[in-house]
């Protein structure tokens, strides 16, 4: 069974990138642009999620928060990925499991899904 | 022989009735022994008859002088009696005045038998005479050398006595005045109205004294001013006259209406400067503020702020939160004006916050104290030059650089994303050269990347926004680490020299960021050289890292602005070297945030080398 991961980047292009990456690697990946995607995960939640800070009209860190203080969701992975390395602190502060910052190395992405996914 | 016993006794009848009179009688022969001495004799002069009779006036009179006295005696002999003032002298040594009447007398025939003296002692008058002349010699020496002048008048206004005094201040002579009027012909034409008044005002209240300051004509043509007093004594016996007293206020008047002058210029220029000016006394109170503080603060005028305690420099912090340049709240005692009041000129950019309006002030405040003789600070005078509006520019520039950094960053990921997948795909196809052609993108990518970076560091370390981790970091092996990441990227030779055993206490990612901008920067600007040094040396308790390259230099005159934002050194030959002006001063900064100190040496042509020292 295909590990599913979920990204989260108000940039399409962000989004096309990584499942191309991701998707070579083997995992099953689900993209959205907004937060709304998270309304109804429960039914069927992630084994990961990539969660752009700066998304447009919404705060990354704060769905972070939500996710990881809601019984059903707390489990899962949560890995910001940042455009600003200032914003590694933050990261710590809502209860994220790791850090990426905007550009990446390929490398240093696959590593991190997979020591979060094991 | 009878008519001569007749004679005798007769006489010695009327001695008898002289001797009861209070006035000195004396009679002398022809030859001027005395042969008569009487009893107001011996009370005005102390001698006896005993003691007198047979001698001469001589004795009364050592300062005689001989010619008048002859003369006199010769005139009396003639028939004419003679009355007169005579200066005698007592038994006692003191001066005795008298007035005399001498007469001859005569025997029964008519034969002149000698002379007869009358005299009344007139000492005391004489004297009182004698201490009016010298008071009144005193009075007139004072008068006339008095600065002032003074003058008499009647009851017309007729000048009837005018001191020198008076007259030299106006270059006329006294019978220039007397006979004249008070004031005729002497006075500027637009002051006559007032003079005139002050004479009916004067003449009309008798005992008050009444003053005006006029302009007076000099004899020159020129015009001075007067201070008068007018005081009407004509109802006090004895003066008779209205006092006028002249005093030359020239200098005086010339100097306030100068000083005056100054102040209204002064005004006009602290009223009109762009800059906010308030002094505050050593008491902290207000004591002045032009309008643009007020302006600067919200008020509508200088007045307001002024009359409102609440505007008072120390309540300030009532009314507005004070922060320093990077946000942080700057508590009152380090505020300039506090410091200035320690007795040193202390400036700051500080931001006001009204706590009412919410209201944001950004000022260059400077503050400088004014000492009074004794050393204290007396005063000190705070320049507000309102940078609100530029701060807000800069703000917005600085939230334009922070999006447009965010934004830019979105394609650099995808263009480094798919540069690394294609160079994957290359490598496994064993397609090399193609693979390194992408390499070499990536890192153009990296540095693009870095460039958008340090522009968005620049707009927090502006706003305040950056916050320094405080890990321990191993220099040494920090500055391996940047100089293996920079090594493939350059044909330069990066050596590391000198031992740091020691950790520091700062945040590793930013002194990383440090040391790249050095090693770049050294690169960039020795293109003729091929190596760089790294050397790092702990003295006392700092750990001085320094990075020299052998490459074009810098100019005296650029190195200390090297480290502000956007400078660049550079001159027109230099031209071909690209940059923002922006790595020096993110190094400066973040070295300051490790409270530590950044310095260049450097020799134009033969180089530079970059210095930062960190508390060890």
């Amino acid at each position: 069974m295909k590990k599913r991961i979920l990204v989260v980047d108000d940039s399409q292009a962000i989004l096309d990138v990584i499942e191309l990456i991701l998707e070579a690697e083997g995992y099953e990946v689900a993209t959205s642009q907004t937060g709304a995607c998270f309304r109804q995960m429960e039914r069927n939640p992630p084994d990961l999620i990539l969660l752009d800070v700066l998304l447009s009209g919404e705060d990354g860190s704060e769905i972070c928060q939500g996710l990881k203080s809601d019984e059903r969701t707390r489990h899962i992975p949560v890995i910001l990925i940042s455009a600003h390395a200032g914003l590694r602190e933050t990261a710590g502060g809502c209860g994220a499991d790791g850090f990426l910052v905007k550009p990446f190395h390929l490398t240093d992405l696959r590593d991190i899904v997979l020591e979060h996914l094991a | 022989m009878a008519d001569g016993k007749q004679a005798g006794e007769q006489l010695q009848f009327q001695a008898a009735i002289l001797r009861y009179v209070t006035d000195s009688v004396i009679v002398t022969d022809l030859h001027g022994t005395i042969t008569y001495w009487n009893e107001g004799a011996c009370v005005i002069f102390g001698y006896s008859a005993l003691e007198m009779i047979g001698k001469t006036l001589v004795v009364l009179s050592p300062d005689l002088n001989v010619a008048q006295h002859v003369d006199n005696f010769e005139r009396i002999l003639a028939g004419h009696d003679y009355a007169g003032e005579w200066q005698g002298r007592r038994k006692d040594g003191t001066t005795v005045w008298l007035d005399v009447k001498t007469t001859i007398l005569r025997d029964t025939e008519g034969t002149a038998i000698g002379l007869i003296g009358i005299s009344k002692d007139i000492t005391a008058r004489k004297e009182a005479e004698e201490r009016l002349c010298q008071s009144e010699k005193l009075f007139r020496a004072l008068i006339e050398n008095m600065d002032g002048g003074l003058g008499l008048t009647d009851v017309n206004g007729i000048i009837t006595y005018i001191s020198p005094s008076t007259t030299r201040m106006v270059g006329f002579l006294p019978e220039e005045f007397i006979g004249r009027r008070v004031f005729e012909r002497m006075v500027y034409p637009a002051d006559q109205e007032a003079t005139e008044r002050l004479w009916a005002r004067v003449l009309e209240e008798p005992g008050k004294s009444h003053a005006l300051e006029y302009r007076s004509k000099h004899k020159d043509g020129s015009f001075l001013w007067i201070e008068v007093v007018g005081l009407n004594l004509l109802r006090e016996p004895g003066i008779e006259a209205i006092v006028w007293n002249y005093r030359n206020v020239t200098e005086r008047k010339q100097l306030t209406e100068e000083v005056a002058r100054a102040k209204e210029q002064l005004e006009a220029i602290l009223r009109n400067v762009a800059d906010g000016i308030v002094v505050v006394d050593g008491s902290d109170r207000l004591i002045y503020a032009n309008d643009a503080v007020a302006h600067h603060f919200g008020l509508p005028t200088s007045e307001a702020m002024l009359a409102s305690s609440q505007a008072n420099i120390t309540h300030k912090h009532d009314m507005y939160a004070v922060w320093d340049e990077w946000g942080r709240p700057l508590p009152a005692c380090e505020r300039p004006t506090a410091q200035a009041f320690r007795g040193k000129p202390a400036q700051a950019l500080v931001k006001f916050q009204s706590k009412i309006t919410d209201h944001v002030y950004w000022s260059l405040v400077r503050a400088h104290p004014i000492f009074d003789e004794q050393g204290q600070v007396q005063y000190v005078v705070c320049v507000y030059t309102d940078l609100t509006e530029r701060k807000e520019v800069e703000q917005r520039k600085d939230h334009f650089i922070s999006m447009a950094s965010h934004e830019l960053r979105t394609p650099l990921t995808v263009l480094s994303a798919y540069t690394q997948l294609l160079r994957e795909r290359f490598v496994a196809e064993d397609r090399q050269e193609a693979a390194q052609y992408l390499s070499k993108m990536n890192d153009q990518i990296t540095k693009l990347t870095r460039l958008v970076v340090d522009m968005l560091d620049i707009s927090k370390m502006q706003a305040g926004q950056i916050d320094m981790a405080r890990e321990a970091v191993d220099m040494e092996a920090l500055a391996r680490e940047v100089v293996e990441s920079l090594q493939p990227t350059t044909g330069h030779h990066l050596l590391i020299e000198g031992e740091a055993r020691e950790t520091i206490t700062g945040d590793r990612e930013r002194l990383g960021q440090v040391m790249m901008i050095l090693l770049d920067n050294a690169i960039k600007y020795s293109p003729q050289a091929d190596t760089v040094v790294v050397r790092m040396a702990r003295a006392g308790d700092m750990l001085t890292v320094a990075v020299q390259d052998f490459g074009i230099g810098i100019g005296n005159e650029h190195q200390g602005r090297l480290f502000e934002r956007f400078y660049r050194a550079l001159s027109k030959k230099d031209k071909t070297y690209p940059g923002l002006g922006i790595g020096l001063y993110i190094a400066h900064e973040i070295i300051q945030r490790h409270a530590g100190k950044m310095w260049v040496e450097s020799n134009e042509g033969s180089g530079s080398t970059f210095f930062f020292s960190l508390p060890a």
